[in-house]
C-alpha cells in the first residue's frame, strides 16, 4: 500500500489528495477482506494502478483490465445464485423424497 | 394424524410455490458446460496470436475475422443457453458477461490497431481465466 501511495505522491498534484485518500481507504478496506473474491480485488486494483503509473500499461489497458475485474465479480455472483438455487432444489426434493419414500407411513 | 397430513400439505404447497417463483434453476447440461470451455479456448486465442512477442503481425483483417467468428460462436452459445434457462437467466447471464468480455478486449485490439503488450496479457489473462472457471463452477453447481 505504501508504494502505491508513494507513487501517487510523486505525481505532484494537490488536487489529488482527497482521491488518493479515499482510494487508498477503499483498496485497504477490500485487501482487509477475508471474502477472497474481495480482497482480490483489492489487492489486484491496488497492482494495476502502480503499473499505470509506473507506465508500464496506459489509460486503455487499465480501464480494460478494471472493466474486466467487474466482468469476474459479476460472473462469481452470478455462480453463486446458481449454487443457492440448485441448494434448495437439492434440500427440498430430498425433503419431499425423504417423507414420501421413507417417512410416509410412519407420519400416516 | 390430521395435523401430521396438512403439514404434509404445506410442504408440498412450499415445494409448488419455490416452483412457480422460481427459486429453482435449470439443471446441468452438459453442451451448455462444453460451451464455456470450447468459449475460452477461442478467447484464450485471441491473445495467444496478437500480443507482442508472438510471431504473428498485427493485421486489422486477421483480428476482425478471428473476431467476427469468435462473436458467432458467443451468439450460438447464447442462443443455446437461453433456449435451457428457467426464468432465473442464470445461464444466458453467464454466456453474456464472457461474450461482453470478448467483445470488449476485440475493441481494445482493433481500436489501438496493435498487437496487445505483455504486461496487459499476464494481468487480464488470468482475470479473464477466472472469468470462466466461474461460469464452470456455476454450472457445476446445478442439479445433475
Amino acid at each position: 500500500m505504501s508504494t502505491l501511495s508513494d507513487l501517487i505522491d510523486t505525481t505532484g498534484d494537490d488536487a489529488k489528495e482527497l482521491i488518493k485518500s479515499n482510494l487508498l481507504d477503499l483498496i485497504k478496506g477490500a485487501k482487509s477482506e477475508t471474502k477472497s473474491v474481495v480482497k482480490e480485488t483489492g489487492d489486484k486494483i491496488e497492482k494495476w494502478l502502480e503499473l499505470k503509473i509506473k507506465g508500464e500499461i496506459d489509460s486503455d489497458e487499465l480501464e480494460a483490465l478494471l472493466n474486466a475485474r467487474r466482468r469476474t465479480v459479476r460472473q462469481f455472483l452470478n455462480s453463486q445464485e446458481i449454487s443457492a438455487r440448485a441448494r434448495l432444489e437439492k434440500v427440498t426434493i430430498g425433503l419431499i423424497d425423504l417423507v414420501l419414500n421413507k417417512a410416509l407411513d410412519v407420519i400416516l | 394424524m390430521i395435523r401430521n397430513k396438512s403439514s404434509l400439505l404445506m410442504l408440498v404447497a412450499w415445494v409448488l410455490m419455490l416452483n412457480g417463483c422460481a427459486a429453482f434453476t435449470s439443471h446441468y447440461d452438459a453442451t451448455r458446460h462444453e460451451n464455456f470451455t470450447k468459449l475460452k479456448a477461442v478467447h484464450v486465442k485471441l491473445f495467444d496470436n496478437w500480443t507482442a512477442g508472438s510471431t504473428n503481425v498485427w493485421n486489422e483483417a486477421a483480428v476482425a475475422s478471428y473476431c467476427d467468428n469468435g462473436d458467432l460462436s458467443f451468439r450460438e452459445a447464447f442462443e443455446y443457453a437461453k433456449s435451457k434457462d428457467n426464468n432465473d437467466k442464470t445461464g444466458q447471464r453467464a454466456v453474456t458477461i464472457l461474450w461482453e468480455e470478448f467483445s470488449a478486449n476485440c475493441e481494445l485490439s482493433l481500436s489501438k490497431k496493435k498487437l496487445f503488450s505483455k504486461t496487459f496479457k499476464e494481468n487480464i489473462l488470468p482475470e479473464i481465466e477466472e472469468n470462466y472457471d466461474f461460469a464452470i463452477a456455476g454450472e457445476l453447481a446445478r442439479v445433475k
